[in-house]
């Protein structure tokens, strides 16, 4: 009713520093005085009448002006101040916390990176942190991986002892050397320094040959051992490594085939045969030093690489805070070298070469005597394994001895020896295969962690013959995966917020610019608490409380699924949800604030112009085909649903920005930032710390069974009984 | 008029306290029922109605809502919140007791503690 504009103008004029009260002062005037009209016309009272009357019955507007201000005076300052707490406060608040879980989805692109469980690089069995952590030594990018780790761990690592722990490339350091001999019976830290001591003189994983071994170093490697038993007797390790080092320095590191030196494995023989090694030696003095070595090492009681002491300290270097660097700490500890492995098999063939050698020469008891010697180190390796590869590695060991000593026993002409000897490798295959070479282990590359890695991908599924603790831990690792994964999912989540909110202040900060001269700039109004509580309920609550049903309660539901198994599922799962909030939080705060206008007397949003609608729609369309096409060509989930997101945010910003509406669109859309960040506050905050806390609960009960399964792996496998046969074996040399 | 306008000033907010007690209303309902309900012996000038019930919204006593009327129009309903019950209640009291009092002195037909002279 236009003949009241100037009375409820002159009645609110002191209300104007805050412009959505005085909009709800004035609506109500309006309508108070409208039904006041409306009564007198009843009446039969013509219309100036009505008016005239109702403006009178109205009171003075000057003495009703001064009231009014005074009613409001409180309120207006509130406002005003929470307006200001929103501006400097809540904003903030918001980007900080986006900052934060855009920090938390970052660390999960780093963990899938670590892990491998997107990359199409990685075995399918590797994708798993467990499965990560149990299979070293399989591929460059692991090395790379756990390098990257290190290095960043070594960041954090400020102490001596921290550093010598993560200590694995060549020389030592002196600080290094200096606290070893601080410690001088630590038997770790000096194992720890001959394994860095042959990572840098050996074939290393992942990498080439280093440069050949000078006599400095072999110097240094030789007193290395010797400070090593000198605290260490009982160990073999030390002679063993003694004996690696002289007999590569005297040239028989350079073995060669030898077409006349055929044997057959168990499983061959009769209708294949291998090929034994003829070995060069350059500096016999040397070899036979070597020799003689190695012959002391055979009367040890032990060897021992106490690689999973060493293993032990280096996970208790940092307690992970989540995922990323529980699989960090599980990358340094899986990483820690067994060079001394690769030598340590070469040590067999070049003792049955020496004996073949001997055997040319005519010394058969001198050979005899080798060869029922040779298969001791791999018994000792196996039976002091601490790891299912070194339990491999000896095995492999000890079935070259027996089977190439069958074979040399049969060129001397002895069938008992010949017999003897295949006999045990016969009984040792049958045991092997029903211990640790199983049908899983059979079926995969030959390498002895593919049992583990099998069962990490069948993490819920348990082998016959796994312990539940095994299971447990996998189950644990599963839930605290996809704890970290619905984090990763919120920051992007909150992100997607944070855009819509930068939009939003683009076109508010437009629309203010473009009438910077008039009052029809866009309005900030707000929807009132029940309503942003119901904005908050409807489109925060109820999606988050069916996704909760479905992945936590629901037996129909995904709550079996792990992030190895189906992390395009979890990953839909994730995106519906987040879809339906984002759209919820839209669709509903656009309704509230279009209630809010009509409650103002405003004129609300209207429904966009058919051609107008037909073009926006055309654009989407067009966008979509687009990022269709992205996916299609690069295959990629997260880069398809990216184009997606990113393209429908730029064409809705363009649309926005450039739309001269005359309508209330622009005050809705200014209107709509304190819905936003209402509703990114309450996802952030509640969503992460809930989300945060859970994972790290999962992680820690993860960690307990499994670092114990890291560092124990023997015996949680059928493993430790191919052990507990070999040690029972009456065994010549052995004790 | 003067007077009247005092007198009518003081019993402002309890009347707006005690029809709002009755059901939600908007604005000019309440001055329409005032109307009614005193043959328009109780004269208002409607708009100062306003900053009272600001007033009142202000101390959490009645609360303000946009709703659809039966006419189709969006009005602002006000109703009492449980602090608005209780002062309206209170309010109630004290009228009672500064009525006895004044006619006591007026009237002098009983006493304000209500015993007969």
């Amino acid at each position: 009713m236009a003949r009241f504009d100037d009375l409820i103008e002159s009645v609110t004029y002191r209300l104007r520093p805050d412009p959505e009260l005085r909009m709800d002062v004035a609506a109500e005037l309006r309508a108070h005085l409208d039904d006041a009209a409306r009564a007198a016309r009843d009446r039969g009272a013509d219309e100036d009448t009505a008016v005239r009357d109702a403006r009178k019955a109205f009171g003075d507007p000057d003495k009703l002006s001064d009231e009014l201000w005074a009613a409001n005076r409180a309120r207006m300052r509130l406002r005003a101040v929470a307006r200001w707490a929103g501006r400097l406060v809540l904003m903030p608040a918001a980007i900080v916390l986006v900052a934060l879980l855009t920090w938390d989805t970052v660390r999960f692109a780093w963990y899938l990176e670590l892990t491998g469980i997107t990359s199409p690089g990685w075995d399918t069995v590797e994708r798993d942190l467990f499965a990560f952590a149990f299979a070293s030594f399989l591929s460059d990018a692991y090395h790379h991986q756990m390098r990257s780790a290190q290095a960043v761990q070594t960041d954090k690592c400020p102490t001596k002892e921290e550093r010598l722990l993560l200590h694995t490339s060549g020389e030592a350091p002196e600080e290094v050397r200096a606290l070893v001999r601080e410690r001088p019976d630590n038997p770790v830290y000096r194992a720890q320094l001959a394994r860095a001591f042959l990572v840098q003189t050996q074939i290393r994983p992942g990498g080439g040959r280093s440069s050949p071994l000078s006599e400095a170093s072999l110097d240094h490697g030789l007193a290395l051992a010797q400070e090593g038993e000198r605290v260490d007797p009982q160990n073999a390790f030390w002679n063993y490594f003694r004996a690696v080092l002289l007999m590569r320095l005297s040239g028989a590191a350079d073995l060669e085939e030898d077409p006349d030196f055929e044997y057959a494995l168990p499983a061959e023989r009769g209708t294949d045969t291998s090929v034994g090694f003829r070995v060069v030696v350059h500096d016999p003095a040397r070899f036979a030093r070597g020799l003689a070595e190695l012959r002391r090492g055979l009367d040890k009681p032990f060897y021992r690489s106490y690689t999973a002491q060493f293993v032990r300290r280096r996970l208790a270097l940092a307690t992970p805070r989540d995922l990323t660097d529980e699989a960090r700490a599980m990358a340094i500890a899986a990483g820690t070298p067994l060079p001394m492995l690769g030598d340590l098999r070469q040590l067999t063939p070049m003792v049955m070469a020496h004996a073949a050698r001997l055997i040319q020469k005519g010394r058969t008891a001198e050979a005899a005597e080798w060869i029922d010697m040779a298969p001791v180190p791999g018994t000792q390796v196996t039976t002091g394994a601490e790891f299912l590869i070194e339990a491999l590695v000896g095995r492999h060991m000890r079935r070259t001895a027996l089977c190439q000593g069958a074979a040399l026993y049969e060129r001397m002409g002895r069938e008992d020896g010949t017999d003897a000897a295949m006999r045990r490798a016969q009984r040792d295959r049958q045991v092997f295969l029903r211990t640790i070479g199983g049908p899983a282990h059979r079926s995969g590359p030959p390498h002895g962690r593919q049992p583990q890695a099998l069962l990490a991908r069948h993490a819920l599924a348990p082998l016959p013959g796994v312990s539940s603790d095994a299971v447990r831990a996998f189950a644990h690792l599963a839930r605290a995966e996809r704890f970290f994964l619905e984090r990763a999912a919120l920051g992007l989540l909150c992100l997607v917020f944070l855009v819509l909110l930068v939009v939003a202040a683009a076109v508010t900060a437009v629309g203010l610019w473009r009438h910077r001269k008039d009052t029809r700039g866009p309005k900030l109004l707000f929807i009132g608490w029940p309503r942003l509580a119901r904005v908050l309920g409807l489109a925060v609550g109820l999606p988050l409380l069916g996704y909760a049903l479905w992945t936590r309660a629901l037996p129909f539901g995904s709550t079996q699924t792990s992030l190895v198994l189906a992390v395009e599922h979890l990953a839909w799962e994730l995106l519906i949800t987040a879809g339906l909030i984002l759209g919820l939080t839209l669709g509903l705060g656009y309704r509230a604030i279009r209630a809010r206008c009509r409650e103002l007397g405003m004129e609300p949003p209207t429904v966009r112009s058919r051609a107008r609608a037909w073009l926006v729609r055309l654009a989407w369309c067009v966008v979509a085909a687009a990022a269709l096409v992205l996916f299609l060509a690069s295959l990629d989930l997260w880069v398809g649903l990216g184009s997606i997101a990113l393209s429908f945010l730029l064409v809705g910003l363009v649309v926005l920005i450039i739309a001269r509406t005359p309508d209330a669109r622009p005050t809705v859309v200014r209107s709509m930032l304190p819905v936003l960040v209402s509703c990114l506050l309450v996802l952030g905050l509640v969503g992460r710390g809930y989300l945060a806390r859970a994972e790290q609960a999962a992680v820690a009960r993860f960690q307990r069974y499994g670092h114990t399964l890291l560092l124990d792996e023997l015996a949680y496998t059928s493993a430790h009984e191919y052990q507990e046969y070999l040690r029972a074996l009456p065994t010549p040399g052995m004790p | 008029m003067g007077t009247q306008t005092e007198l009518v000033k003081g019993t402002t907010v309890p009347i707006i306290l005690r029809l709002l007690a009755e059901r939600e209303m908007y604005g000019y309902e309440l001055v329409k029922l005032v109307n009614e309900r005193t043959n328009g012996a109780l004269t208002w000038n409607e708009g100062t109605l306003y900053p009272s019930l600001h007033r009142l919204e202000a101390q959490g006593l009645v609360r303000g809502t946009w709703r659809q009327a039966p006419s189709g129009k969006q009005r602002k309903y006000y109703r009492l919140t449980r602090r608005g019950r209780a002062e309206q209640a209170r309010r109630v009291d004290e009228w009672r007791t500064v009525r006895g009092a004044v006619d006591a002195l007026l009237l002098g037909a009983v006493s304000w503690r209500g015993s007969t002279t």
